[in-house]
């Protein structure tokens, strides 16, 4: 593995550098809890304060009522005595710190306190308690209530003052102080109660974020372990299914990935082999044929050979035997590729030696097979058309070994050459068979030696070219130059398949009897 | 994609004998499927074959080289090859290659089953 690859995947091994999902996860839901608790505890608490002081208010009230009503002629008397029974009546609410009845001056008339020290003297001017005033509902105009504090213990009270009203005259004021320390209790106890239970959900909370975050993380996990293997080349690895969910489907959708990345390396792997293949064979081709074209007096040859994609095997050479004889020779080989290749060199070598030992043609033909035929590989065979010209004679000999016969066009006719002969290769010596045959050559003949890659040459609705259509187009190319005349008939192949691509190599080989 | 169908059945007439019918195209990269046929019934110790040519569009040399690579095998365990369903483009490269002086060649199934029986 490079080093940049195993760095990456390192730094993914040590997990990750930021706060972890769980982290984030456990920290959001318990902000959030607590939040929303928060919210809701402070709006319990103050509903419950409202409501403690109303119920405070509505006693207040009542007894302040009481007090006033009930004092109004010993006030107006100024009878201290008994407004001091009503100010003890009063105090008989034991929320009630103190209750002071005065006179239309102000002037202290009765007061009791309920720890028994009096916050101010008989006959003294009274100072109402000073502070917040306290808007309540069903509390009447003429009376007052504010929060203060008691100047005796220092505990805030509700101070209420009220008007001591005789035959519709005010007569003096009544002011009775209530005690909020049972308020503030229970408050206290109900905050620590709301607050306590705020706890354990904001607890709970965080162990379910922790649980969820786990869930989650879980298969993540495991994708990321799969991930690494993957990255190592390990294109087995796959992660485990779990669920039906969001992660599940990331689960299958990476084995899927794991899976289709192994199909796409081993066809990577299959095209570069075949790749390779095919260069090695085509350069085994490209050394097999031959690097010029031989001159011979009173005659001109011309070859065009084009490979298919996959290399399909096929020859032409040119051995010259002596002054006035060459053979020209065009083979196709059944296998493709290096095999292939290889095949056709080894006949090609044999033919050579066989050639100039200067037998008959069809002996020619059966030597090289009885050589060959052991040595071939098992289902391989190898078609020839093997033809010596005598440029003294102007005879052409033939013998074909399976391949295609040539063609002899003449005034604007076209005639086979086909001499009877098995494919090399197919069957031991004692089985082969190889026919010869002698062609007089005119002047002006054009002979054409071809492999099936021309015939059978396809366009893209899958018709072939067709023995006809190459015979009108060798009879239509036969009186022009011989360079045009080859362009002229390869053209023709090329029209005809309209750019569908190759399946065999084509090899087309002319030659022509000057005029 | 041409792709080749391979049927392998025991012939109705004797079931000693393969017939292979093939349809659609034996090329380079098909015939590797044929082979692999071949071997089976080769390893079965099945060496009677007819092979039904009838439905092939296309053969290629590396197609015909495969009757070629396993005849010998056959024959030296006294089976053969004989083939049915030609057409008139395959008899005509049978004829080129020199097939014909190599392999037999019946009008039917049953006519090559006979061949068989009297081989």
């Amino acid at each position: 593995m490079p080093d940049n690859a195993s760095g990456i995947l390192g730094q993914i091994v040590d997990g990750p550098k930021g706060l972890s999902i769980r982290t984030k996860l456990a920290a959001t839901l318990a902000g959030l809890v607590t939040l929303s608790l928060a919210l809701m505890a402070a709006f319990i608490l103050y509903e419950c304060r409202q409501a403690l002081l109303e119920e405070a208010i509505r006693r207040g009230l009542t007894v302040g009522r009481n007090l006033a009503d009930y004092s109004a002629s010993a006030v107006l008397q100024k009878d201290s005595l008994q407004a001091i029974q009503f100010t003890k009546d009063a105090l008989s609410d034991d929320a009630v710190v103190h209750a002071v009845l005065t006179d239309d001056q102000g002037v202290v008339l009765a007061v009791r306190a309920s720890s028994g020290r009096l916050p101010a003297e008989f006959g003294a001017k009274w100072q109402p308690l000073q502070g917040e005033p306290v808007r309540a509902e069903g509390v009447p105009a003429d009376v007052q209530v504010v929060e203060s504090k008691d100047p005796d213990s220092g505990a805030s009270v509700l101070a209420f003052d009220f008007p001591v009203i005789q035959a519709g005259v005010t007569v003096g004021q009544a002011y009775i102080a209530l005690s909020q320390e049972k308020i503030r209790e229970v408050m206290e106890e109900t905050t620590l109660k709301v607050v306590a239970l705020a706890a354990v959900f904001v607890l709970l909370a965080l162990i379910s974020a922790v649980m969820l975050a786990d869930v989650i993380v879980r298969p993540v996990k495991r994708l990321t372990r799969g991930a690494l293997a993957v990255g190592g080349g390990d294109l087995d690895a796959s992660v485990e299914v779990r669920s039906d969910d969001e992660l599940g489907v990331l689960a299958r959708t990476f084995n899927a990935m794991t899976q289709g990345l192994k199909r796409a390396q081993a066809d990577l792997v299959e095209k570069e082999l075949l790749q390779r293949d095919l260069s090695i064979a085509q350069e085994i081709q490209q050394g097999l044929l031959p690097k010029k074209i031989p001159q011979i007096p009173g005659y001109e040859l011309a070859a065009f050979y084009a490979p298919a994609k996959e290399v399909g095997g096929d020859l032409y050479d040119f051995i010259p035997i002596d002054k006035h004889r060459m053979v020209v020779a065009v083979a196709d080989v059944s296998g493709k590729s290096v095999p292939g290749s290889l095949g056709m060199a080894m006949t090609r070598s044999v033919l050579r030696a066989e050639a100039l030992r200067q037998g008959a043609v069809g002996e020619t033909l059966s030597r090289t097979n009885a050589v060959i035929q052991p040595d071939i590989r098992r289902g391989m065979f190898v078609t020839l058309f093997y033809a010596m010209l005598d440029s003294a004679k102007h005879t052409l000999t033939c013998a074909n070994a399976g391949h295609n016969p040539a063609f002899l066009a003449r005034h604007g006719r076209i005639q086979e050459i086909a001499p009877e002969g098995m494919a090399l290769g197919l069957v031991p010596a004692a089985q082969f068979f190889s026919d010869e045959l002698v062609v007089e050559i005119k002047a002006g003949d054009l002979v054409a030696l071809y492999t099936d890659g021309v015939t059978e040459a396809m366009n893209s609705s899958r018709e072939e070219y067709g023995e006809e259509r190459f015979k009108a187009a060798l009879i239509a190319a036969s009186a022009k130059p011989l360079a045009e005349a080859l362009k002229h008939v390869v053209d023709s192949v090329r029209a005809f398949v309209a750019g569908a691509p190759p399946n065999d190599d084509i090899t087309l080989v002319l030659l022509r009897r000057r005029a | 994609m041409d792709l080749l169908n391979i049927e392998v059945v025991d012939s109705a007439q004797n079931a000693e004998i393969v017939v292979f019918r093939l349809k659609g195209h034996l090329d380079a990269q098909t015939v590797r499927e044929l082979e692999g046929s071949f071997t089976l019934q080769l390893q079965a110790a099945r060496v009677r074959w007819i092979v039904d040519l009838g439905g092939l569009d296309y053969i290629s040399s590396a197609g015909l080289g495969s009757f070629i690579g396993v005849l010998a095998e056959l024959q030296a365990k006294g089976g053969n090859i004989f083939f049915i369903g030609m057409t008139p483009k395959i008899e005509k490269i049978f004829k080129m290659l020199g097939f014909m002086r190599i392999f037999k060649i019946f009008a039917s199934e049953a006519e090559a089953v006979r061949a068989f029986k009297g081989a």
